[in-house]
């Protein structure tokens, strides 16, 4: 752990993404105004001392809407990470622990569902089940599953090989046991990782389709709808579009950087 | 090797119909009259009746089905219901749009990704690296709609007007004209990429060059250059290029988004246009193009792979 | 006897006008017309089929227009003009309409014109078989009958006043009563025009028809008619000029479209509009009380310029546009007050405010920014909306017609009648698009007579009184008319921005 506080990318992208989720969840006392509140005098206002992000076109201030954006923004990307980790964990765990017909087959299944291009199968989902934020999650999520359940299983093929899981078998211990207190202990590190990468894969893909007007419904807006809202007039307004740009970056750039590092001290912590 | 070639086909193949039938039954599911649709609100119900009896959707879903796919195979989509016109020859023309477009994008990707590799691994631990090495890291964080967004501000409108942010119509008006419009979308879909593409290479690089043959190369007193185009590149380009062919139908993915931002007439925006006015032949008809074209891409990646090196199958997986 | 010496005037003034646009127009062509060349227009919608009777969209109507004649049709003020038919006069009650046609009009095949050739294209429209969408349209004709070959007679079963409008209808082209071509790809009309080329979503080719009987007409040699699906790629078109016309600019493209080298920009207020529907039967909005409460909340100023960009006229609740002649400016769109709105609220029961879901579209320009301008504005009053946007199919399918409290989308009628009528009247007494439930018997009988009313003064007291009252007390709140916006090229000459579905290419002409 003391290597990875001295590594400057680290600590930067930790601290970024803290004030993200900071600011995500304080957003109703920080915000200056209700997020679709409409100042019709003030309509595509630069960013001025009232309003500090500027103004959109109805005249709503454009930081209060990134920061109860930023709030969808969160809670889709944690909502379809943990969609990915209810499906992917115990899928990924258990292909492992038993191999042979039961890895065949799970795996198999994820295969199927990956020869889909990511954006076509969430789209489609999103087609049928109609455009909302759970619906959103969900797409998402089910989605990059396959992917979670792939490095799952390979961290915790790595472990399943070791003594202590011979060991428990023999002592007669049973699956599910040695399952979730001997093999996921020793896999947490790629998990980890694996969760950081997803997360940032998750908003990049949910604010996608958000752009594309297939997930959160107007007046609410996540930082791909934001943009998407000022798509006929960001050249004459640019502030509408670039701070929910900047936000949307910096939250998935911090997290990318996260998992290299975290990936990267891992791999040493191996090599020691 | 034959054995596995015919497997691999039958595979894509077999996921082909999958995907077919899956997208036949998600529009099916669809909410919506379409008789209703097409009609507007002007229409009675007789004329509602008239045509649902005209469009074959009183049959049972089985049986269109199997006519749908039936037509599939030979090319004819159904016709579109906005457009009142066949699906195919529509399909065809802004599949070659955006076949263009995705085939200037991964040239970029793999002239910018596999540069961007070799520069950052050779000058592994510098001031170089670093910098271009974090900037690779927050490209891939970077999505297509902010790719494109930002180089519309910058190229087309916003600071300069040097580019146009839309208005692709093909080959045409000539060469230059038709690349002046290309530019910002294939750039706007080969950034998060190349990035992509830059890190695997240079972990590639730096694993070849840390190997024993590279070490038993130098102790020989071959020249730096030598060592790097005859030992470390041959070794190094296996995973880039498997990775860069395997990303070949993932393009397809991100094609959508680019071709909203910069209303390039492509296969994406095709669909987009047929998801918004329900036009379900051309739902269907583009997410059996996209999902065939990023099926055969991956097998192509396999293909490639195999080419140069059968050990590395694992990476197809 | 007012009435009929008000025939005679209108017949005189019809006269007058007609013999003025012929003179006026070769007139005109002395001082600089220059003629030929190839007009080039951009759409954005293709035309499916082109037999009259069938056809369903504006740029259907505007092909069609340039391959055939009407016996009648609508200027821009809304006022019946001559087209095939050189007059017409009603008996005294508005029931049998006789039309005298102009003589030696020629099909593009060479054959006259005439009275029989009228009679087929009307009882085309009037066969179930056909299909036509413009049977209802047309009016309660009972008959129909050729007189002599150049004279027309129409007997309706009831009176209508428009009924020389109707006529006009892009259904009701006149098209020859026995021919061997294909009509929905081939043509063969008198209109100024030779079908040249026609390909479903690409383009359409018209060439000059040599023999038009509107002598100096039409004056270029060709039209050809491109189909841009991608709004994007016709704008570029028009900048470069690889067209001369782009028919229809939406409000949000105008500014990529203003001072524009070479460019002229132009607009006309329509018929067309987006209303706030409160269905009339069914809670809370059966209560005027509440209706008027949310008419009471809007800033329509405030709503026209950020829809619209200000392209729009202000509505006042009732759907007769500002531009018709039957419109009647004492009637005023309600003014924001919240503290009078509250009051209403209360009033009717909801002294806490009221809860309520609007459903929107964002499948046609206007709808859900409208939506979200209501939200906001009703909110202040004690309206909490939460919007729900569907995609089209789903707003026609499970909105229109069946919530309670939606948006919907209207384009311009071509008559006065059909702008009001079929709007307010109760359903089953001619409210055909009546999706409000809205029935007040002092409407229905103001409408209904004023249809049947041949005294224009008569008539315009009768729409007057029915305007107030569906101002005041109606289901709808019709906050704004959308204007028609063109834009063409500076070499263009002889075209203008039409409030209606019409691109009169006979008289547009290309300085060189």
């Amino acid at each position: 752990m003391k290597a990875l506080a001295k590594d400057p990318l680290f600590v930067v992208a930790l601290a970024v993404l803290t004030l993200h989720v900071v600011l995500a969840l304080l957003a109703t006392h920080v915000a200056p105004y209700p997020f679709d509140q409409m100042h019709y005098d003030a309509a595509m206002k630069p960013p001025s001392t009232t309003y500090w992000f500027g103004t959109d076109r109805y005249g709503r201030d454009v930081f209060s809407r990134v920061l109860y954006g930023g709030q969808i923004t969160l809670a889709f990307g944690f909502g379809a990470v943990a969609v990915c980790f209810l499906v992917g964990l115990p899928a990924g765990l258990i292909a492992a622990y038993f191999g042979g017909i039961v890895d065949q087959v799970i795996m198999r299944i994820m295969d199927v569902l990956m020869s889909f291009p990511t954006l076509l199968l969430g789209l489609l989902i999103l087609i049928i089940a109609g455009p909302n934020l759970v619906n959103l999650i969900l797409a998402v999520g089910l989605v990059y599953c396959p992917r979670t359940t792939r490095v799952v299983r390979s961290a915790a093929l790595a472990v399943r090989q070791s003594t202590f899981i011979e060991a428990a078998q023999v002592r007669g211990e049973r699956a599910p046991y040695i399952i979730v207190r001997e093999l996921l202990p020793c896999a947490w590190g790629p998990i980890i990782v694996e969760f950081c990468i997803r997360l940032g894969y998750a908003i990049l893909l949910g604010a996608s389709f958000n752009y594309l007007g297939l997930g959160v419904q107007p007046p609410a807006a996540d930082w791909g709808a934001l943009v998407q809202e000022a798509r006929s007039y960001m050249v004459r307004a640019p502030w509408t579009v670039i701070f929910p740009i900047i936000f949307i970056s910096t939250l998935v750039a911090s997290l990318h950087l996260l998992g290299d590092a975290l990936d990267e001290w891992l791999k040493e912590g191996d090599v020691a | 090797m034959l054995k596995f070639l015919a497997a691999r086909i039958v595979y894509t193949l077999a996921v082909l119909v999958a995907v077919s039938a899956l997208v036949f039954v998600v529009t099916e599911l669809l909410p919506g009259n379409v008789a209703t649709m097409i009609l507007g609100t002007d229409a009675t119900a007789e004329d509602i009746a008239r045509l649902t009896r005209l469009m074959g959707l009183d049959q049972p879903p089985a049986q269109r089905f199997i006519h749908w796919l039936g037509g599939v195979i030979q090319g004819d989509f159904g016709e579109s219901l906005r457009m009142q016109r066949p699906v195919g020859p529509i399909l065809a023309g802004r599949l070659a749009n955006s076949l263009v477009l995705a085939g200037i994008a991964f040239a970029m990707v793999a002239v910018g990704g596999l540069a961007l590799g070799l520069v950052t691994a050779l000058n592994e631990g510098t001031r170089l690296d670093r910098v271009l090495s974090t900037l690779a890291a927050i490209g891939t964080s970077l999505p297509e709609f902010v790719t494109g967004t930002v180089l519309i501000l910058i190229f087309a409108g916003g600071l300069f007007s040097v580019l146009p942010p839309s208005g692709y119509d093909g080959f045409r008006d000539g060469t230059v004209d038709a690349l002046r419009h290309l530019a910002l979308p294939a750039c706007a879909l080969a950034v998060i990429l190349t990035a992509y593409v830059g890190r695997v290479t240079r972990t590639s690089v730096i694993d070849a060059l840390r190997s024993d043959y590279v070490r038993t190369a130098r102790l020989k007193g071959l020249s730096e250059r030598t060592v790097v185009l005859r030992h470390v590149l041959p070794n190094a380009l296996v995973p880039a290029v498997t990775v860069l062919f395997m990303n070949l139908g993932w393009m397809f993915g991100g094609i959508v988004v680019v071709e909203e931002i910069f209303v390039f007439p492509g296969i994406g925006r095709l669909m987009l246009f047929g998801i918004a006015e329900r036009d379900w032949p051309v739902i269907q008809a583009c997410a059996v193009v996209i999902a065939a074209v990023y099926v055969f891409g991956n097998l192509l990646g396999d293909l490639a792979v195999l080419a140069i090196n059968p050990r590395l199958r694992e990476w197809t997986a | 006897m007012n009435a009929l010496s008000h025939r005679i005037g209108n017949a005189i003034i019809i006269l007058v006008a007609a013999v003025l646009s012929l003179v006026a127009t070769p007139w005109a062509a002395a001082q600089g017309v220059q003629t030929g060349g190839t007009l080039k227009i951009s759409f954005p919608g293709s035309p499916r089929l082109l037999d009259p009777p069938i056809t369903g969209s504006a740029e259907e109507w505007i092909i069609t227009s340039w391959l055939y004649n009407n016996l009648t049709r609508v200027d821009e003020k809304f006022n019946v003009q001559p087209d095939l038919a050189e007059s017409w006069e009603p008996n005294a009650n508005g029931t049998v309409w006789t039309f005298k046609l102009v003589k030696g009009v020629k099909f593009h095949s060479g054959r006259e014109a005439t009275a029989d050739d009228v009679v087929h294209s009307i009882n085309r429209i009037l066969d179930p078989n056909t299909k036509s969408r413009g049977k209802g349209g047309l009016g309660p004709i009972a008959k129909v009958e050729a007189v002599d070959p150049y004279t027309v007679r129409f007997t309706l079963s009831q009176p209508v006043a428009d009924f020389p409008a109707n006529l006009a209808l892009p259904y009701a082209r006149i098209t020859p009563r026995e021919t061997k071509l294909n009509l929905n790809t081939q043509a063969d009309g008198t209109g100024p025009f030779l079908l040249k080329e026609f390909v479903v979503g690409e383009k359409v080719v018209v060439e000059r028809n040599p023999n038009y009987f509107r002598k100096g007409f039409p004056r270029v040699d060709q039209v050809q008619a491109t189909i841009y699906p991608d709004s994007t790629a016709e704008i570029n078109a028009l900048k470069e000029g690889k067209t001369d016309i782009m028919w229809q600019v939406r409000p949000d493209q105008v500014p990529l479209l203003t001072n524009v080298g070479g460019i002229k920009l132009e607009e006309v207020p329509t018929g067309s509009f987006v209303p706030i529907v409160m269905r009339a039967d069914q809670p809370p909005f059966d209560n005027p009380l509440v209706r008027k409460a949310l008419k009471l909340t809007l800033d329509r100023k405030v709503i026209v310029e950020n829809i619209l960009g200000g392209h729009g006229v202000i509505g006042n609740d009732q759907s007769l546009p500002p531009n018709n002649p039957f419109y009647d400016t004492a009637v005023k769109a309600s003014v924001r007050d919240i503290a009078k709105a509250k009051q209403l609220l209360a009033q009717a029961g909801y002294p806490n405010g009221l809860k309520l879901t609007l459903y929107t579209s964002d499948a046609r320009v206007g709808m859900l920014p409208l939506a979200l301008l209501t939200q906001q504005m009703a909110k202040e009053a004690g309206f909490d909306i939460n919007i729900q946007t569907v995609p089209w199919d789903v707003f026609l399918n499970t909105v229109w017609e069946k919530r309670p409290f939606y948006i919907n989308n209207w384009f311009a009628r071509p008559t006065t009648d059909t702008s009001i009528t079929p709007f307010f009247t109760t359903r089953d007494k001619g409210g055909s698009l009546n999706d409000y439930y809205y029935s007040n018997a002092e409407v229905d009988r103001l409408l209904l007579a004023a249809q049947a009313e041949l005294n224009p003064q008569t008539r315009k007291q009768l729409f007057g009184k029915a305007q107030q009252i569906i101002a005041d007390d109606g289901p709808a709140v019709i906050p704004f008319f959308k204007n028609n916006i063109t834009a063409y090229r500076n070499n263009v000459e002889g075209y203008s921005a039409d409030p209606g579905v019409n691109l009169l290419a006979d008289k547009v002409w290309l300085k060189r």
